[in-house]
């Protein structure tokens, strides 16, 4: 089935648009800082900006160990209808987002001469780094929280909102530093990112008047949950840990037993291999689809997500990969190679890195992807692509063949790291669990997804009824689940006349019950609500079902309609039920 | 959906089988609209009817609303789970059921 047919695939594709845009969007705000020093004021504001990219990195890094398992945490407690407690992992994401602010720009006011020492920061730049330094304490106050928010707005499918967020941080970003530069100097660009942030926030606030928000802060805070979230954003937090120390090494490799004339080219691989982290973009945008099904214990809906996200990896590591070849030459002057000595090898090392775009997309969705369940296998999967095996090809080759073997390991590593992955996935969890982990989670369930109209409603209706059929489900639980389907899909396109709208229509049949689910994109109603007013038969016949129906649940989900009913079977012999 | 009519003098009867739902009601709609003029009794045989919607539920009401004026309808072996349908829409207080 085409993506655009499918509830989900919709979903995952819009949100997969502002996920990349947001990614590339974070990677752009220190490189805008740079262009505009470099630009405006010069190499050596260019190379005291560049000094405070670690420390930049780290804050950024703070924020999305806390966001990661937070929109982890959250969407899987609203997976398991379960708001109460996804209210509380917001309330303390926010808690701690905001803390983690304090703490660090308290240790960057009182410690700024060790972290200076730390960082190894030459005496002829310290006077142009103060200025800047001084105005950034604020952006390191306030960026792990507007991190956190921008994560947790976009994980509740508020996609409009952080694509203009985030439009609008680069935007201003580069509006006030061109504007505050001449009238500050260098200071101007950290002010510039500063108040670009603080707009930034003050647009995803606006996240919290609209109808579709789910984000309700509830005061909590609780050491063995602050650990849940901690653990979930292990393979992401390992994923920034390994890429420095692989940076680390590889530089101290190459200062040793390489031309140092070649060093540019280094550093401009290291750029190319952060623009990876786009690859990061996929998984962003199916991370709250995914960890909705998994808070439903649906594993059908999760090999339907990842259905999709296979081919987005496919997808954009070959786009990847051929824009790299295409424009190498292009990226190698932007990083101002220009000298006819080291200008072809650039053009080859970038060549070289975009070769292993592919494995390197598919390793940094799966990496996440495991964390949920098995985080020390998703630990792993990242140290393999961004540590143990670019280190060890790059030495090897480095070391017999120079700086172009150091670009040919570039290339094979991530290959041999997948491969690594794999065996390594068959011996501890074997063949049937390859490579989504699920076998339980996917006999249970059954999913049914359509474009909402009165043909397409009748057609999964009628699925489903085959599928209870074939399960034995009684003659009276089935002829409920199938009036169900049609009237509910027949009343979610009622209500939303000529907008395209588009459902999902889950069941599980259980020991001694059916579990319904059933998702739509269109407008917020919430049916199992009796009081719901009563403008026509079919709302009048929904409203009597509900108003019969116990067990039943509503909840807004990543912005879009869920509605969750359990039907009892009581004559539980007949049934062919899976447990 | 088939739909058998059978009219003898002024009492017709119109057994509905299969799938009374959005799809299918139209084509019952289109059976009794503006063909009951000198129909006194109204009689539905839904001894083979398997499944009925809100869109079949109409169609009945809008046949009651005609029949109340002109004579009387029924509604004659409906399955349990029809029947269940009926009951929870409090149907089976507007429609006479056999």
């Amino acid at each position: 089935m085409r993506i655009s047919n499918t509830f989900y695939g919709r979903k995952f594709r819009s949100m997969l648009m502002v996920s990349s845009f947001s990614m590339a969007a974070e990677i752009a705000v220190m490189l805008i800082c740079k262009v505009i020093a470099g630009n405006m004021l010069g190499e050596s504001a260019l190379a005291a900006v560049t000094t405070m990219t670690p420390l930049f990195t780290f804050v950024l890094f703070v924020g999305a160990c806390i966001a990661t398992g937070t929109v982890l945490c959250f969407a899987t407690a609203v997976g398991e209808m379960k708001p109460d407690r996804a209210s509380e992992h917001f309330g303390q994401g926010c808690i701690m987002a905001f803390a983690s602010g304090v703490v660090l720009f308290l240790v960057c006011l009182l410690f700024r001469d060790t972290l200076f020492a730390l960082i190894g920061m030459p005496e002829s730049l310290l006077e142009l780094v103060t200025p800047f330094y001084n105005w950034l304490l604020g952006v390191v106050l306030i960026l792990p929280f507007g991190y956190f928010i921008s994560e947790l707005v976009y994980a509740d499918g508020d996609e409009k909102t952080s694509f203009l967020a985030y439009g609008l941080l680069i935007f201003f970003e580069i509006l006030f530093s061109i504007l505050l530069v001449p009238s500050m100097g260098i200071a101007g660009i950290s002010a510039g990112l500063f108040f670009s942030i603080l707009i930034f926030l003050f647009v995803l606030f606006f996240h919290f008047r609209r109808k579709q928000n789910s984000l309700h802060f509830r005061f909590h805070f609780n050491v063995k949950d602050i650990v849940s979230v901690f653990r979930f954003s292990v393979a992401s937090s390992s994923a920034y840990l390994c890429f420095s120390i692989f940076t680390f090494l590889l530089t101290q490799f190459f200062l040793h037993f390489c031309d140092t004339n070649s060093l540019p080219v280094l550093a401009m691989i290291f750029e190319v291999i952060e623009l990876g982290a786009v690859f990061g973009g996929i998984w962003l945008a199916a991370e709250p689809l995914i960890a909705v099904y998994r808070g439903e214990g649906n594993g059908v809906g999760v090999q339907n997500v990842m259905r999709h996200v296979n081919g987005a990896i496919l997808k954009e590591g070959v786009a990847m990969t051929v824009l790299l070849i295409v424009f190498a030459p292009f990226l190698a002057k932007l990083f101002h190679i220009h000298s006819e000595s080291i200008l072809p090898e650039a053009i080859w090392a970038v060549r070289m890195a975009s070769i292993g775009c592919i494995a390197k997309a598919i390793l940094r969705v799966y990496a996440p992807f495991y964390q949920h369940h098995h985080p020390f296998f998703s630990m792993f999967v990242s140290t393999m692509r961004d540590l143990f095996m670019p280190i060890f090809f790059c030495v090897v080759l480095g070391e017999t063949y120079g700086s172009r073997g150091i670009w040919v390991g570039l290339a094979i590593a991530p290959y041999v790291a997948l491969a690594i992955c794999v065996v390594a996935f068959l011996l501890n969890y074997g063949k049937k669990r390859f490579p989504l982990l699920l076998i339980s989670e996917k006999k249970t369930w059954h999913s049914e997804s359509c474009e909402v109209n009165p043909e397409n409603i009748l057609n999964m209706r009628d699925k489903i009824e085959a599928y209870l059929i074939s399960h034995r489900v009684p003659q009276n639980i089935r002829y409920k689940v199938m009036i169900l389907v049609e009237e509910l899909g027949m009343l979610v396109y009622d209500s939303n006349g000529n907008r395209r709208t588009y459902a999902e229509f889950s069941v599980r049949i259980l020991q001694n019950k059916i579990l319904c689910v059933m998702k739509d994109d269109g407008r917020l109603l919430n049916m199992t609500d009796v009081e719901l007013a009563v403008s026509n038969l079919r709302t009048y016949f929904v409203t009597s079902l509900m108003a019969y129906q116990r067990e039943k649940l509503y909840m807004l989900t990543t912005s879009y309609n869920r509605h969750v009913f359990r039907f009892d079977i009581e004559n539980r012999e007949n049934a062919d039920c899976i447990s | 959906m088939n739909i058998k009519k059978n009219l003898e003098g002024q009492t017709l009867l119109i057994a509905v089988e299969g799938r009374l739902d959005t799809l299918t009601a139209p084509e019952l709609d289109g059976e009794i609209q503006g063909k009951l003029n000198d129909v006194t009794e109204l009689v539905f045989d839904f001894q083979n009817l398997d499944y009925i919607s809100s869109a079949g539920l109409r169609i009945l009401l809008s046949a009651q609303k005609i029949m109340n004026k002109q004579g009387r309808m029924v509604i004659r072996g409906a399955k349990p789970e029809v029947k269940e349908i009926f009951e929870v829409t409090g149907f089976n207080d507007i429609l006479t059921l056999e």
